[in-house]
């Protein structure tokens, strides 16, 4: 446990420097501040849009719904990308791999450290868009005092980290028996579960098979937490109401929620001891691809 | 077991050939079986600092691997402190450490100073110590000065001198080198030799396994060597003892100048018991083994006869390299 701890907080250290001062402040700031906000003010655009293009018949409460999931989506994509990417430029980059293998550091605490600093980052990411999107009505009416429920939003938060340690460490180890070219795989898994969570529309609009694919994600849950902790439930009216989660109360949604993650952990820790034996056994944990 | 500090027993390793897959284009190269280690069996004690010696791709570097806990070995067994490399491997990281040489590893964003500091963290060393034990460390390397400079902005030289940095200031048990001094500056390379020696000598227990291409830095260091070729453990012994071997032999170097045909060929005359040839831009290096010292005339007849002029000839002590060439077959750089 003492080692675990020790090699939690030093690599959460290694992580913030490496994440946060590889560049100017001025670049920093542009990647965490100014690339979420652009991205979301994408989503809200293509909403201005829909809504132009059909006469207005887009419900006002799609804005909020798209803009707070991408906002929280960020943190997925980060988190995920975060930790899978520390293989890569551990092994090939630093070639520090190897060396943090072979010492007395907890291997799994190393790439949890590693990717807190990212969930940090994605966490700051995520707040200043939503902080920022409260300049636009649609979402100010949304978020208010009557909609945010901070109670839940820490459980949900609380919820959300082990999920997202769950995730990061199946990339993670996945990338460890692959060459560099693996990194483009943690974008390719986080856009199948972008698409598949309900990010930008309810997952009601998918057809029924991808539904019940969708519904066994723990971050379809996730997320339908946390807008419900920042905005609300959807008015029964809405066609949001119409989402097969839109009928469960919050406290169903934490359980499975729990439920779901508590398979995801189990899953990435038989796949993470699968997944180092095999590199080990292959001698991939110091093999460098790209040269 | 315990009296030991490495142990291995019959360990080999091979690399399996890569499954073929259709939508992946395979590398010749990993289309084979290759066997890296076959049944290399060692014993060092504590306190020793054994030398592993051999051509490229003869498996030093995956036996390192393999007692570093890296790599798992695909036959035999291996101890480090007493300690099995798969079963105890967690048990046995925090005793041992590793510098791989020729390579630029390190976290380019951190200092020098915090990337060592980082290690000496991981590795569980008092705050209290590091920052001595830095200084300490960056003084026998020449790199002091570059304490609190980006590693980013370091030379590939001055990466690998704190890399050797980082593997002393954790005061391990056992260490292992793997080519140490590789590409480092005369100088560096000297220091480090010194060092060696000195931090072995030190604290009675610490163990150490190199392995070098410099067959006098092995010679200048190693209490015992071993020297290994395609996997195979081909002697093992003193530097003294193992040179002892190649003594019965009478050696001489001789510089020629090209005969007619090119090279001349001395290896099948009588009395000749091997011989090998290094060309350089002027002249031609010849260095003989003899059976009986009688034979160089024999030598240096075929020399003339085969029009090339003796520009200088002596009788010399026999080296490691000797050893190396009577096991092998060829030298280092063959």
């Amino acid at each position: 446990m003492n080692e675990t701890y020790r090699t939690l907080r030093w690599s959460t250290w290694l992580g913030w420097q490496i994440e946060s001062n590889w560049a100017d402040i001025r670049l920093f700031v542009l990647y965490l501040i100014v690339k979420p906000i652009c991205g979301s003010m994408m989503l809200v655009c293509m909403f201005y849009a829909a809504k132009y293009a059909t006469a207005g018949r887009v419900p006002a409460e799609f804005l909020p719904y798209i803009f707070v999931s991408n906002a929280c989506y960020g943190l997925v994509g980060m988190v995920m990308f975060g930790m899978s990417n520390v293989v890569i430029s551990d092994r090939e980059s630093y070639r520090m791999l190897k060396y943090v293998f072979i010492s007395p550091a907890q291997f799994q605490a190393y790439f949890v450290g590693r990717g807190l600093a990212r969930a940090l980052e994605g966490l700051l990411g995520a707040t200043i868009t939503i902080t920022t999107g409260l300049l636009l009505p649609d979402i100010r009416a949304a978020v208010n005092a009557d909609g945010f429920d901070f109670g839940w939003l820490v459980v949900f938060l609380l919820l959300g980290a082990v999920m997202l340690w769950a995730c990061g460490m199946i990339l993670a180890s996945a990338v460890l028996n692959m060459s560099r070219s693996g990194m483009f795989l943690s974008e390719g898994i986080a856009g199948v579960v972008y698409f598949l969570s309900g990010v930008v529309f309810p997952i009601s609009v998918l057809p029924t098979g991808l539904q019940y694919v969708g519904l066994s994600l723990p971050t379809t849950y996730w997320l339908e937490g946390m807008r419900r902790a920042i905005t609300g439930r959807a008015p029964a009216s809405s066609p949001l109401a119409q989402s097969p989660l839109a009928k469960w109360d919050t406290g169903e949604l934490a359980l499975m929620l729990l439920a779901t993650t508590i398979v995801l952990v189990v899953l990435s820790q038989l796949f993470y001891r699968w997944s180092l034996r095999k590199a080990w056994r292959n001698g991939k944990i110091e093999e460098a691809t790209g040269m | 077991m315990s009296e030991l500090a490495l142990r291995t027993d019959a360990l080999g390793r091979t690399y399996r050939k890569a499954r073929k897959r259709w939508w992946k284009r395979t590398d010749p190269a990993a289309s084979k079986e290759f066997v890296a280690l076959d049944g290399v069996s060692l014993e060092v004690k504590p306190g020793e600092l054994f030398g592993l010696l051999g051509p490229n791709g003869a498996g030093k570097t995956t036996l390192i691997k393999i007692l570093t806990t890296l790599l798992a070995p695909s036959s035999g067994r291996a101890w480090v402190d007493g300690l099995d490399v798969v079963a105890d491997a967690k048990a046995l990281r925090p005793f041992i450490n590793m510098v791989s040489g020729g390579e630029s590893s390190g976290y380019g964003i951190l200092s020098v100073r915090e990337n060592l500091w980082l290690f000496s963290r991981i590795y569980g060393v008092a705050n209290a110590v590091i920052n001595q034990r830095i200084d300490a460390m960056l003084a026998v390397v020449d790199l002091a000065d570059k304490a609190n400079s980006r590693v980013s902005h370091l030379s590939t030289g001055q990466r690998q001198k704190m890399n050797f940095c980082r593997g002393f200031i954790t005061d391990p048990k056992v260490l292992f080198l793997d080519e140490p001094t590789l590409g480092l500056d005369v100088t560096a390379a000297r220091n480090i030799r010194k060092f060696v020696k000195e931090w072995i000598a030190e604290k009675p227990g610490r163990t150490m396994l190199l392995t070098t291409h410099y067959m006098a830095e092995a010679d200048e260091l190693c209490d015992r060597l071993a020297i290994i070729d395609k996997g195979k453990l081909l002697a093992c012994d003193t530097p003294a003892n193992l040179k002892r071997q190649v003594q019965q032999h009478s050696i001489f170097e001789l510089s020629h100048t090209p005969g007619s045909g090119g090279l001349i060929e001395v290896a099948g005359l009588p009395g000749v018991h091997q011989a090998t040839t290094t060309e350089t831009p002027t002249s031609i290096e010849l260095k003989v083994l003899l059976r009986e010292e009688s034979a160089i005339g024999g030598v240096v007849q075929q020399v003339v006869q085969s029009g090339g002029r003796i520009l200088t000839l002596k009788k010399v002590e026999p080296t490691l390299e000797d050893v190396f060439i009577e096991l092998v077959g060829h030298g280092l750089n063959a």
